[in-house]
């Protein structure tokens, strides 16, 4: 039988524990405790993978070939989009090892015809174009390079022009159409539509592609991989380098795509950024483009002034975009 | 008695100090949580919020204050998002998914999808326990978009190479692009990995699903409106009987006061629309579709950056 102090403090402590929990449901019910800092955050936000980190530049363009007495001529003619000032270490590498640049500008804008430009050249380079290639520049080209003229073409992929609005109602888009189709037929080759696109994440963007070389040609010597932003497949003729495992944005089928091929005496890139300085310097870019140096000063031209005779109606037709 | 701790316990459990300390703690700790039911009259309810705006720095505030509120209120048994909002702002998406996702952890929540819970607000509704779609309502787009800071010399006077270039270079900016879609794609496959049966990779591709295919792809659950909805949230709560309040913590805002123009939808300098007060910074966005000024899908290139710049 408990006695009197402790029946008190019995009811002491049972009236103490209701107004304890009444009190704490009333005033910290809807409050609820906080949990700790690191349960709050999301576990992708705190990974260390998702930290990307910018790629880092390396290198130096050098190029082996001896250009002494070598004229490499560069189209300017039919609307490259590309600043000359993005090529200045490719023209630099040039000079500095003897050679002379030279821009072919066409007729329209005061020059001479691509035909002309051509006889005096031993290399012969396209970025890009904008506007088509008459017959007559077509079958110099053709004849320039069966003498033994280097000629280098490097593309983009095609760029979609943003929708414009009439009356406020959009119109879509269309493509500005590749004048390089022509050019490169001639040599059984071609520029498959679309780009290449990965979503490896190892170049930091999904249009940044990494290709390796296929084989052991002069174009690949020292080359383990490079890396391309905005390309396209390069089809036909012997394949140089291939990205592999990447997507063609208009098939969206994923496999192996060339992207450096080349017939005899033409080799087609399909992408000009890897010249450009931005991009020279990542991965091995600047050997790949000192192997395309060596190779645009290593032909043996006969004659030394063909194409023959310039066509005097050959003039370019440069800021023209024309339908494909 | 012979212990001598017994006798101390003994001696003061003889205190009325230590009886109400003791008291306290456990009426605190242990009856509290029964008594918050008893105490509270208050019935089930299921709050129903909508985001129906163009995500905003002040549209996500205004949310995420509403959905810390509905969080802490106990009568509030599950929320329902009714999202219909193409995303917006890059980091008020971030954290309008912080949110949702804090909320997620404490009860449940499920979205309804009306036209559209794209980019940023496929983001808010991805922690969501389950996502309701109509078949034309369009979900995922995982992605962030934006324009490359330019890199040629600037003819205002600045005192740091990258003051003139938004405090970053072209390829920091690309870094930094990069590891937003990679925290945006691992929160997609951190909540609904489970369920979303297409790789990381097509994830990353920022794919838009309608209504059936939405739900084939994993990126939705149902096909149901906002009643199916809110059926579904008072079973996830377990509870019959309730009812429905409805929020609207941020009222609809133009593209144009995102991107830095008036809240009219009048942009306000040229440069618009990513600047703000004739001011070029750098605008991440996760947002359906491509801004004007913007020519590329997710995220933008160097070449068209350059181009603009």
């Amino acid at each position: 039988m408990p006695d009197a102090g402790t029946f008190l403090r019995a009811v002491f402590f049972v009236g103490v524990l209701v107004v304890a929990g009444v009190f704490g449901a009333v005033t910290g019910g809807p409050g609820g405790s906080a949990p700790a800092v690191d349960e709050l955050d999301a576990p992708s936000f705190n990974a260390d993978e998702m930290v990307a980190t910018a790629p880092e530049d390396a290198g130096e363009l050098t190029m082996s070939a001896d250009a002494s007495g070598e004229v490499v001529v560069i189209d300017a003619g039919h609307g490259a989009d590309i600043k000359r000032e993005a090529l200045a270490p490719m023209v630099t590498t040039l000079t500095e090892n003897g050679a002379t640049v030279k821009y072919h500008v066409g007729r329209r804008n005061g020059g001479r015809s691509l035909n002309a430009s051509l006889a005096e050249a031993d290399a012969f380079v396209v970025l890009g174009a904008q506007s088509r290639y008459t017959e007559a520049e077509l079958d110099g080209l053709r004849a320039f390079s069966d003498a033994g003229g280097r000629v280098l073409v490097m593309n983009e992929p095609e760029k979609m022009s943003p929708a414009v609005s009439l009356f406020g109602i959009p119109t879509g888009s269309s493509a500005v159409p590749s004048p390089l189709g022509p050019v490169l037929s001639q040599y059984g080759m071609a520029y498959d539509n679309g780009y290449l696109f990965t979503q490896g994440e190892d170049t930091l963007n999904y249009r940044a592609v990494a290709a390796t070389p296929t084989g052991d040609g002069d174009l690949t010597e020292g080359v383990d991989r490079v890396v391309l932003y905005e390309a396209r497949p390069v089809t036909g003729a012997e394949t140089a380098l291939s990205a592999e495992g990447v997507t063609l944005s208009q098939t969206r089928r994923e496999g192996s795509y060339g992207v450096v091929a080349r017939s005899g005496n033409v080799v087609a890139v399909g992408d000009t950024s890897v010249a450009t300085q931005e991009f020279l310097y990542r991965a091995d870019n600047e050997q790949l483009v000192g192997n395309l140096l060596d190779f645009l000063v290593s032909g043996e031209k006969s004659p030394e002034r063909a194409p023959q005779e310039p066509d005097a109606d050959s003039g370019t037709e440069s800021g023209t975009a024309t339908p494909p | 008695m012979d212990n001598p701790i017994d006798a101390r316990v003994v001696t003061a459990l003889q205190s009325y100090t230590v009886l109400a300390i003791v008291a306290l703690l456990i009426g605190a700790t242990v009856i509290a949580p029964f008594a918050t039911g008893i105490v509270s009259s208050e019935p089930d309810r299921i709050a129903v919020v909508d985001i129906d705006e163009t995500i905003t720095g002040p549209s996500a505030q205004e949310t995420v204050r509403q959905l810390r509120q509905l969080r802490t209120d106990s009568s509030v048994k599950a929320v329902v998002l009714r999202v219909s909002s193409p995303g917006g702002s890059a980091a008020a998406s971030e954290k309008m998914y912080l949110a949702v996702n804090r909320l997620a952890d404490e009860k449940p929540v499920i979205t309804s999808v009306g036209q559209y819970a794209a980019s940023g607000a496929y983001y808010t509704a991805v922690p969501s326990e389950e996502i309701y779609v109509t078949p034309a309502s369009i979900v995922g787009h995982v992605g962030v978009i934006g324009v490359a800071p330019g890199d040629g010399l600037s003819s205002q006077s600045t005192t740091g190479a990258d003051k003139a270039h938004r405090g970053m270079t072209r390829d920091q900016y690309y870094a930094a692009l990069e590891s937003m879609k990679r925290a945006f794609v691992g929160a997609v496959m951190t909540e609904r990995g489970d369920r979303i049966s297409v790789s990381r990779a097509t994830v990353a591709e920022a794919s838009a699903y309608h209504g059936g295919r939405a739900v084939q792809t994993g990126y939705a659950d149902e096909i149901g409106g906002i009643e199916a909805a809110i059926a579904g949230a008072a079973e996830a709560a377990g509870t019959s009987n309730y009812e429905v309040n409805y929020y609207d913590p941020a009222k609809p805002v133009s593209l144009a006061s995102l991107l830095g123009g008036s809240a009219n939808g009048t942009a306000s300098s040229q440069g618009a629309p990513y600047t703000y007060q004739g001011v070029d910074s750098v605008h991440f966005l996760m947002i359906y579709g491509t801004p004007e000024g913007v020519h590329a899908n997710s995220t933008t290139t160097a070449r068209e950056v350059n181009a603009d710049a």
